[in-house]
């Protein structure tokens, strides 16, 4: 799959207006990730999703119409569609991004991220993956491994479930087993 | 007392006049504009695109004196060119202003460095609308230092470039963002090829001109170079039906520019990677038979020259295993039934 993602058109900076727009013209703010990371360490942990959650939709937004839609992004092949996300997410400097299969777990993991922090990009993955696909897709930091945060995408309820096995320190692996009916 | 000089009283009358005409109000003298020399040196400036618009912070012009003429170029292209001065000295605006007593120029800032580095030629200088403020450094400054060394030097970069000046004229600055890589890998669900490999090779860093991996299709044939050792840490928690192998092959090395394993080394195929095994119709090779659900994925990377790593890794197979998706829709659909 031809990917249409144009690094080039990603940031525009509008010097004479003071902006700087994105490929669909969304008004974006270069700031810098210290910022964000401030943020991150005072707020609450629904205010940390909800920003990521704002950042992952403006992501998925625009992957979905480059995509044709929602329709397009999900009929899209796993490498089309993340080859799609990873340059949107590396464009806003967010980090790079990969996907992982356990059996028919999907895990993304988030390579270098500017924000380390388990909230906010639990609400970024989830946030991008629903708006792109129109699914009702949600995200759980699983662990961290590697300098990448792995978060797993699962529907509202086992994600509930994930993040009361991730508060009671039960292991990456053990969270899979319990997802494909096994018992840790 | 000798006798008065015949010469007094003419001398009298002589300071008398000029006193009367000192007298005399100074406002009736017109006043000199300097901008005027200034604005019928100019030539006519090119049109700067990214002037058409102004700075946001601009203050609006004051009015002229009277004796102004209008500036023959629009003043939103004066503040641009104007732009430089604020940086390294008075803001041209005073500076067209500068027979008027009542608007004291700020002092200038030698130590600038903005001041030694532009420089505009007087015959390229642009009457600018008169202002009582310079132009904030945040935007007009910074945006002129930009754009003045475009007029010349940034085409020419823009033209090696192949940007051409379609993408100059369009009043807006393009990031230069690096092409992102793309380095998908293989999803294997049921179609996992042996793993026979133990020591990850290094890959070389890939050309700046190869073809995106992500682009090429993917061919199981290619599948079968997967990387390895992971065995030491992994567990077979036997929950998941299978045998799930991570399978990351980057895509690029449809390319051919990517090196390869030896095929036909047995030492290769050594078990290394027990635990790890093949999938649907794959030639068993040490397959101890479940899903190591805390092994890592194998991931092999392709690092091309400023490029993010977009993996994907399967870790799953075998016969037990659904279908393989074949689309995003698809898997999202079987991970959410979880």
């Amino acid at each position: 799959m031809v990917s249409t993602f144009d690094p080039a058109r990603a940031v525009r900076l509008d010097f004479p207006r003071g902006a700087a727009l994105a490929s669909d013209d969304e008004r974006l703010v270069l700031l810098p990730a210290a910022a964000l990371i401030e943020l991150t360490l005072e707020a609450p942990a629904e205010l940390r999703v909800t920003l990521g959650k704002a950042l992952g939709a403006s992501l998925g937004a625009r992957v979905a119409k480059r995509l044709g839609g929602s329709d397009g992004a999900t009929k899209a092949t796993l490498e089309g569609f993340l080859n799609e996300l990873a340059g949107e997410v590396a464009a806003a400097g967010l980090g790079t991004l990969g996907l992982e299969r356990w059996g028919r777990a999907l895990v993304v993991t988030v390579g270098n991220p500017a924000v380390e922090d388990d909230a906010f990009l639990a609400g970024l993955v989830g946030a991008a993956l629903a708006t792109a696909t129109g699914k009702d897709t949600h995200a759980v930091h699983l662990a961290n491994a590697d300098g990448q945060a792995k978060l797993l995408v699962a529907s509202r309820g086992t994600a509930e479930r994930v993040r009361g096995f991730v508060a009671d320190g039960v292991s990456f692996g053990a969270i899979l087993e319990k997802l494909h009916g096994g018992a840790a | 007392m000798s006798q008065l000089d015949p010469r007094v009283p003419k001398l009298e009358a002589l300071l008398t006049r000029i006193k009367t005409r000192a007298a005399e109000p100074r406002a009736a003298q017109p006043v000199q504009a300097a901008p005027v020399k200034v604005a019928a040196a100019a030539p006519a400036p090119q049109p700067i695109p990214i002037a058409a618009k102004g700075p946001a912070t601009a203050p609006p012009p004051t009015a002229p004196p009277p004796t102004a003429p209008p500036p023959t170029a629009p003043p939103a292209e004066s503040v641009v060119r104007s732009a430089p001065h604020t940086i390294g000295g008075p803001p041209p605006s005073r500076r067209s202003h500068g027979a008027l007593p009542a608007v004291s120029p700020p002092p200038a800032r030698p130590s600038s460095p903005a001041n030694t580095a532009i420089r505009i030629p007087e015959d390229r200088k642009t009457p600018v609308p008169t202002s009582t403020e310079p132009a904030s450094f945040g935007s007009d400054a910074t945006l002129s230092a930009v754009r003045i060394d475009a007029d010349s030097s940034v085409d020419a970069l823009l033209a090696q470039q192949g940007e051409g000046e379609a993408d100059y004229d369009d009043a807006t600055i393009q990031a230069s963002v690096e092409k992102p890589s793309t380095t998908l890998a293989g999803v294997g669900v049921g179609t996992l090829p042996p793993l026979t490999r133990s020591p990850v090779t290094p890959i070389p860093q890939a050309p700046a001109s190869a073809p995106r991996a992500i682009e090429a299709p993917y061919e199981e044939e290619e599948r079968h170079h997967t990387p390895p050792p992971e065995s030491g840490k992994q567990k077979a928690p036997s929950l998941v039906p299978a045998v799930a192998a991570p399978v990351a092959v980057p895509a690029a090395r449809k390319s051919g520019e990517l090196p390869r394993l030896n095929d036909d080394d047995p030492a290769d195929d050594e078990g290394t990677l027990s635990g790890v095994g093949g999938g649907l119709g794959a030639p068993a090779a040490k397959v101890t038979g479940s899903v190591v659900a805390e092994a890592r994925p194998i991931v092999q990377t392709v690092h091309a020259a400023s490029l993010p790593k977009g993996t994907v890794a399967a870790a799953t197979s075998g016969s037990a295993a659904p279908t393989a998706p074949s689309s995003l829709g698809d898997l999202l659909d079987l991970t959410l039934a979880l």
